[in-house]
């Protein structure tokens, strides 16, 4: 589904990450040789992993970050609307959305819901936090993120990739040229949803007990991923997305000051990368020490550049994030307005 | 892309120090594993002609095979 946007823009965003940082061979102590870690690193480029300490939720890196925006940049009495997207809440019920407009601080007067992403949800809540807008004067909190705590015992897959992270946008109105107009594309492939998926613990299937009622560490009790598949996702779906998105608009690649990927990995990012005929300056990977954030894994790359002082404010930036789902969302938009803060730790 | 240049290719993409040639058994190679795959699948989407389906490549039996899917028109 291709479409513009009008006159609405990311007024800031940040994003939290983990204080404790571990090496692939830590986090996998035990599991992998020395030689497959150092292969592990180099492929997915990253060194370090964010671990959240035991007790530390997603919500609290969103809150986290939140925090900093209202401290610095904007007002909690300008919110009319939270979004929570992530697949790691803190309960199955209430959503998430609620209770950190509770830690916020903020009003009743607010509408406030979660929504099931994972890699393509900070587009898709920048998409939503928008059309919102048509409607309403204040502005929308976003939040995203994951963090993945459980893994099955001796599997190295998502172990070995995944980061935790919160980050925390505001959208609000802007007075725009129709040049600057948010220029979308989100698609879902329905038909694919086994490549990233975990079978049991909702209502369809339970999780597999034994008779005292202890899971079992069988690989079904948890997350499981077709990375071969991933990639292809990536290097075709991802790519289809983003090229019709560019024909539709005649949109021309070397234009975009920032080509902002989903920081699956290395290796995936560089595929599409190269496939797309961005730069490297362009697309930038930084995600080396934190991991794959999910969905805060563009503000977390956006945050970490700044951290660096590599971030220039782009005219024109590509946001794209894909995966579970699965499901790619695109977005063309001028940030050059957008305040960008460097990476928090908690 | 030569045969000796994709050998050459598939040594850096595996970091295998096995001694490789078009005819090596893929099963015979400890670095040929699910890392591999998804450097292969890359290499693909970037120089195949035609997309490399994740199931052929883990149909392959031997370099060869490999380079079939790299290089078919």
């Amino acid at each position: 589904m291709i479409g513009t946007i009008a006159d609405i823009g990311i007024d800031c965003l940040t994003a939290t990450v983990s204080k404790t940082r571990m090496t692939v061979a830590e986090r996998c102590a035990g599991l992998l040789t020395e030689k497959k870690a150092a292969r592990l690193v180099k492929n997915t480029g990253f060194t370090h992993l964010s671990v959240a300490a035991p007790g530390i939720c997603t919500s609290d890196f969103c809150v986290e970050a939140a925090e900093r925006l209202f401290a610095t940049t904007a007002k909690k009495e300008d919110i009319g609307g939270v979004i929570f997207i992530s697949q790691t809440p803190d309960y199955p019920a209430p959503a998430t959305s609620y209770i950190i407009q509770h830690r916020l601080g903020l009003s009743n007067d607010i509408m406030a819901f979660d929504i099931s992403l994972g890699c393509s949800g900070f587009v898709y809540g920048v998409y939503v936090a928008a059309s919102m807008l048509s409607n309403m004067q204040r502005k929308v909190l976003l939040l995203v993120g994951d963090n993945v705590k459980d893994f099955m015992p001796g599997d190295i897959s998502g172990r070995a990739i995944n980061g935790a992270a919160g980050a925390a946008a505001i959208i609000g109105h802007r007075k725009i040229k129709k040049e600057q107009n948010m220029l979308y594309n989100i698609t879902s492939y329905g038909e694919k949803y086994g490549i990233i998926i975990c079978p049991r613990g909702g209502a369809r299937n339970p999780k597999i007990t034994d008779e005292k009622g202890n899971f079992l560490a069988i690989q079904d009790n948890f997350g499981i991923m077709d990375g071969a598949e991933v990639m292809n996702f990536s290097a075709y779906e991802t790519y289809g997305n983003v090229q019709s998105l560019f024909s539709h608009f005649g949109v021309n690649g070397n234009d975009l000051n920032y080509a902002f990927l989903h920081q699956a990995n290395f290796a995936i990012v560089d595929a599409l990368r190269e496939r797309l005929g961005f730069t490297p300056e362009q697309a930038p990977f930084a995600s080396d020490e934190t991991g794959n954030t999910s969905s805060a894994s563009i503000p977390v790359c956006m945050a970490e550049m700044k951290r660096r002082g590599k971030y220039t404010p782009p005219k024109k930036a590509l946001l794209s994030g894909f995966g579970v789902g699965m499901s790619v969302a695109s977005i063309v938009m001028d940030l050059s307005e957008t305040i960008v803060l460097e990476t928090g730790a908690l | 892309m030569s045969e000796q240049d994709f050998i050459k290719k598939m040594i850096d993409l595996m970091d295998t120090e096995d001694v490789i040639t078009m005819e090596s058994s893929l099963d015979a190679i400890d670095e040929w594993d699910s890392l591999s795959i998804v450097a292969f699948l890359s290499l693909c989407a970037n120089m195949a002609k035609t997309k490399v389906q994740t199931q052929e490549v883990r149909n392959a039996i031997t370099v060869r095979d490999l380079y079939n899917l790299l290089t078919r028109s």
